[in-house]
């Protein structure tokens, strides 16, 4: 059996995930630093709070670089999940403008559900649409899944968004690129629609044509990043 | 152990259910009661002659059909012009023969008798609504408070009676007034009020609006007697009333229309439609023609909440999915769908908002 490192770097449900994939009887393992992913197969990033906080904590334990090597040079089956999912676009707003790990192109926005007399954050059991092509619906059906979140990502290749979910107007549920997927809800608290989903994730294999294409992180030096005062 | 937020056990006591059940008669002045119940007779005899020459999609269907032609008999004074009769009726609508149309979880009756389990089944259910409620709307339990008409009756949480489906009622007030914030002097539309207990919400908290209600004869009256009573001194129009005043945007706070007044709305009046559960229990034909007025009279917002899911059977009628309504997306836009929040995601009720195309690029522009 193939071993998940599950990413445990301070900015994550992480237990929460972790009981998920027990009892999915997963053969899991945390992962804290660059030689823990050396033990692992595939990996979860988790992730809860603002954008900014949680790419620093990654950052502070070595893990952005080492990530690009397993899951981009690798291609090691990666899933991030809320928080963890919106660290794959190029940049996160929430607070302050900041790099995130830029392997789908794109940027984290705060939800227009406002504007629309709905509230922010969003938080609750939605239906997504999905492509029934992506891996990790198989076998769904109507599938429904656990939200709380403000921001999302906004996918600047609409080819990369596999699932959507309307709150406000639609926005992006699940993305993929290859080996990399990422999850706005949360599966790990999403019942047995969650528990299919990781399972799927666990399961899924990388093939010829999966590979995503790198794409560096937006920094001030190459002005492609633009710190905004708070 | 985790505490579960909305868990209703420890706000259960049989004293809350005994004050919820207690007498609350109206204590309104008996020449302003006549005169209103006047008025509700005189509408209702007007809505039921226009009834008999409503056009196809506007006569009475679906899962409607037998059970008004159950109840009509209980309307018999109401159609006479007994007046008497008609108050005594009205007066206690919570608690008579006219029950079924408010009751949630229970009927009085079945309360009165502590039968089981429907007593418990409705403590449990209007607690968990309440701390639902509790969770989607910043408010104090006192704006459930409604008046003392029609002799309602409920269940009394953190010192309020909170009458069956108060809490959705004021959660969809709050959705409705936060939708036409925007809007000056807004006109909201809803296609099936029940007693009207939205309606009294949304009237009481934002004075500036004009509330529109299409329902069937039946059960208007008990929409229009509950809003002239608890709203005596707000100027309402009745069908039968004259010309129906649609161009009128000021000063009017509700019009009570029977459901074929709907084939006259004009075009984009309304800031915002709303429907509650009944779009899916009409036949077909209605329904297209339902959805084909909202998509002309909507100006910026059509919310709905309705059954989504194939099979479902009331009454030999099968209910049509949300998500297979003939709406016109060249009119309306989808920008909002959810599961209805006092059900959870176990039930087959979704939440649908749309805004219309025009609206909705000028907000994105």
């Amino acid at each position: 059996m193939e071993r998940i490192g599950l990413i445990d770097y301070g900015a994550g449900n992480t237990t929460s995930v972790l009981n998920a994939l027990e009892h999915l009887r997963l053969d899991v393992t945390l992962a804290r630093t660059p030689e823990d992913l050396e033990n692992a197969d595939r990996l979860i990033l988790p992730g809860v709070g603002a954008f900014a906080s949680a790419m620093r904590k990654l950052e502070r334990l070595a893990l952005v670089d080492a990530l690009g090597d397993h899951v981009v040079e690798r291609k090691k089956p990666f899933l991030g999940i809320c928080v963890g999912m919106q660290l794959l676009a190029d940049l996160g707003h929430e607070f302050e403008t900041y790099p995130g790990l830029g392997y789908v192109a794109g940027e984290v926005k705060r939800l227009r559900a406002e504007e629309v007399g709905l509230r922010v954050p969003h938080i609750g059991w939605n239906e997504v649409d999905y492509d029934p092509s992506c891996p990790l619906f198989e076998g769904m059906s109507a599938p429904a899944f656990y939200f709380v979140h403000s921001y999302v990502i906004e996918p600047s290749d609409p080819t990369s968004t596999v699932a959507t979910c309307l709150h406000g107007g639609p926005f992006a549920a699940a993305v993929r690129r290859g080996n990399i997927f990422g999850v706005q809800f949360h599966p790990e608290k999403s019942q047995r629609d969650g528990l299919k989903l990781l399972e799927n994730f666990a399961s899924f294999e990388v093939t010829r044509g999966d590979e995503p294409t790198r794409q560096g992180r937006p920094s001030v030096a190459d002005g492609s990043l633009v710190i905004r005062s708070r | 152990m985790i505490k579960n937020a909305f868990d209703p056990e420890p706000h259960l006591s049989e004293s809350s259910l005994e004050k919820g059940l207690a007498d609350r008669t109206d204590q309104l002045p008996d020449a302003l009661h006549r005169g209103i119940v006047e008025r509700v007779a005189r509408m209702y005899q007007h809505a039921k002659e226009g009834q008999r020459h409503a056009s196809g999609p506007y006569r009475i269907g679906g899962e409607w059909a037998s059970f008004y032609e159950e109840r009509e008999r209980l309307y018999e004074p109401l159609r006479q012009g007994d007046i008497d009769a008609s108050l005594a009726l009205l007066r206690g609508f919570w608690r008579n023969e006219l029950g079924p149309l408010v009751k949630e979880y229970a009927r009085f009756e079945q309360l009165v008798a502590r039968e089981e389990p429907a007593t418990s089944r409705f403590q449990a259910g209007v607690v968990r609504n309440y701390l639902i409620w509790n969770d989607l709307v910043d408010a104090s339990p006192e704006s459930l408070r409604i008046p003392d008409v029609g002799n309602p009756w409920g269940y009394v949480i953190d010192g309020v009676m909170v009458a069956p489906k108060a809490t959705r009622f004021h959660a969809l007030s709050t959705q409705a007034q936060r939708l036409v914030s925007d809007a000056e002097r807004p006109w909201v539309l809803e296609i099936g009020a029940g007693y009207g207990g939205m309606a009294y919400y949304l009237l009481r908290d934002r004075a500036d609006v004009t509330y529109v209600d299409f329902d069937l004869p039946e059960t208007l009256v008990l929409a229009a007697y509950y809003l002239l009573c608890c709203l005596p001194d707000r100027r309402h129009f009745l069908y039968g009333e004259g010309e129906i005043p649609w161009g009128e945007r000021s000063g009017l706070a509700s019009l009570l229309l029977p459901n074929f007044a709907l084939a006259s709305v004009p075009e984009r009046s309304a800031a915002l439609v709303v429907n509650s559960f009944s779009l899916s229990e009409m036949p077909r034909g209605t329904l297209a023609e339902y959805c084909d007025r909202i998509g002309h009279i909507t100006d910026v917002y059509f919310w709905h909440n309705n059954v989504d899911r194939w099979g479902v059977v009331n009454r030999g009628h099968e209910r049509i999915p949300a998500s297979a309504y003939p709406l016109d997306e060249s009119l309306l836009s989808l920008v909002s769908k959810h599961f209805d929040q006092f059900h959870g995601h176990g039930g087959d009720y979704r939440e649908y908002l749309y805004r219309r195309v025009e609206a909705h690029a000028q907000m994105e522009a």
